[in-house]
């Protein structure tokens, strides 16, 4: 996140005086000034997040992002998870058998990792190098347990674009910035 | 004629055949839908998909629907049926009771959002909001506010029997028993090694209970996919129940049965979530017949709350449509 604080305050009527001035042509210059203005007023000490109660887990943030693999992440909320025997966010619902092996997994990278605590608990935790960020996790565990895994910009890696290409593509407009300070929008329910 | 066809055939179909396969590979090199690839859609493999689950068990299927009362509320939370088989139903922080004609016999405003709901033989009505109870007549008159329970405690399912009232408390993982005047007495579903009592695994905030006409209190343990039987004094009687995602007489997901609900004659009737179903079950655990399959409801179903009324009609309370579905056994030209 990039402080503009000490940049020149301008106004959108000055802005868009300097980019007629600039351009000579009046639509190309409406268009430049509007990017100018978004560019130097717009953005603030802000960063984009996606809001866990709007998400919709339709798969898009695995794609759009401007990185490969995405900036989204599988999280969890360990307060609120049930710590299942059989976990529905980690377990294909074709599973045969509650083993880690691979094809009873429902992430298809393998990003979760399912950890034995004392019977009959179990810890499931995101590998982040591996989550692409595709939902199907979340999908799993909101629908039958907790809800404890939701999907969120990890800013240790979000590049935090002006133009997030993600915000646009999600149907549920479950993206917004939020205070830079404050860059996690956590599930507590 | 002919000549013409054969020529059309030879020709143009082995033409718009390529050109339909041309066209799908342009568009999926340019679009990237399906193939995950950034700017595209995520495949299939990419998506939670259980749509094949949702009528497992469609040949099974021994009950229809037979009536729907609205629930008349916005968010209806909970329901029980009365002397009289009147219904009640709980939500907006407000108690309707309606006659078996559907028609709205009275409506008061209750101190909360309720959770659960209980109804005694002689219409005293239990009302259960998180941590504490309020007691109201049959007209409507607040009789009892019992003193709140702990902080943890997370009421989510409440039955009369006799001078007892039980609770189920989700936060806790356990079952209070109290008298008429919300006054402890004992508590049901405590791991208890001597009796080889496992005890109840709440994962998800929901626990269920039905008191029987054979005395006997039925209790969900949902984190172990079972439903027990217990005395009023805390006995384990009996405990049945398995996971299962591929199989009907399982339960599905991490953490079913959420509802419970007890026929004349001991048969049980469970409610699961995720798959949003209802069964039967006779009353040593086996598998009977589907009441209502995941596809009646909607996927984002939280929990079907259950009642029974004297003809042994199961009621199940469908939150998303704001209504009272009440099912009867199927008869033979159904």
């Amino acid at each position: 996140m990039t402080d503009r604080d000490d940049k020149p305050k301008l106004t959108r009527r000055e802005l868009l005086r300097r980019g007629l001035q600039a351009g000579g042509v009046v639509v190309l210059a409406g268009g430049t000034a509007g990017l100018i203005s978004e560019a130097v007023a717009g953005k603030g000490d802000t960063v984009w997040q996606l809001d866990p109660d709007k998400c919709v887990k339709c798969g898009n943030c695995a794609t759009r992002c401007v990185l490969d693999p995405s900036a989204v992440k599988a999280v969890h909320a360990y307060e609120i998870c049930g710590y299942c025997e059989l976990c529905t966010g980690y377990f294909d619902p074709k599973a045969t058998e509650l083993t880690t092996a691979a094809e009873n997994q429902l992430c298809p990278t393998g990003a979760i990792v399912r950890t034995f605590k004392k019977d009959p608990y179990y810890e499931y935790s995101i590998d982040e190098e591996l989550c692409i960020g595709c939902g199907k996790c979340v999908d799993g565990c909101e629908r039958f347990g907790n809800g404890s895994l939701f999907l969120q910009v990890r800013h240790d890696r979000c590049v935090n674009c002006n133009k997030c290409t993600i915000a646009p593509a999600c149907p549920a407009d479950a993206f917004r910035r939020v205070p830079a300070d404050q860059p996690y929008l956590l599930k507590t329910r | 004629m002919s000549e013409s066809l054969n020529r059309l055939v030879k020709i143009a179909l082995p033409a718009a055949v390529v050109g339909v396969a041309l066209g799908v590979t342009l568009w999926v090199i340019f679009t990237g839908e399906g193939t995950g690839r950034p700017g595209g859609r995520v495949g299939q493999e990419f998506r939670y998909d259980i749509s094949e689950l949702k009528d497992l068990g469609a040949d099974r299927v021994g009950y229809r629907q037979v009536d729907a009362i609205p629930a008349g509320v916005e968010t209806p939370r909970a329901i029980a049926v009365g002397p009289d088989d009147v219904l009640y139903i709980a939500g907006d922080a407000e108690l309707r009771s309606v006659n078996p004609d559907g028609e709205t016999i009275r409506r008061f405003e209750t101190g909360g959002q309720a959770t659960c709901l209980a109804v005694a033989d002689e219409g005293t009505v239990y009302v259960g909001m998180i941590d504490r109870v309020e007691v109201y007549g049959p007209d409507g008159d607040m009789l009892d506010e019992w003193e709140p329970f702990d902080e943890r405690t997370m009421l989510t399912g409440l039955a009369v029997m006799g001078e007892d009232v039980f609770a189920a408390d989700a936060g806790n993982a356990v079952v209070h028993r109290l008298d008429l005047s919300g006054n402890p007495i004992g508590r049901l579903g405590e791991a208890d090694e001597q009796w080889d009592i496992p005890g109840l695994l709440v994962r998800a905030l929901c626990l269920d209970i039905a008191a029987g006409a054979d005395g006997l209190i039925r209790v969900t343990n949902p984190g172990r996919w079972r439903v027990e039987t217990y005395t009023p004094d805390g006995g384990l009687e009996l405990s049945w129940g398995e996971p299962s995602m591929r199989d009907i007489e399982g339960f599905c997901g991490c953490c079913n049965p959420t509802n419970v609900a007890v026929l004349s004659d001991g048969r049980v009737v469970t409610a699961e979530k995720g798959l949003p179903r209802v069964k039967l079950y006779d009353p040593h655990g086996r598998f009977l017949s589907v009441v209502a399959l995941a596809t009646e409801f909607d996927a984002d179903t939280e929990r079907l709350e259950l009642a029974v009324d004297s003809r042994d009609r199961i009621h199940v309370l469908d939150a998303i449509k704001a209504e009272v579905r009440i099912f009867e056994p199927k008869q033979r030209s159904d």
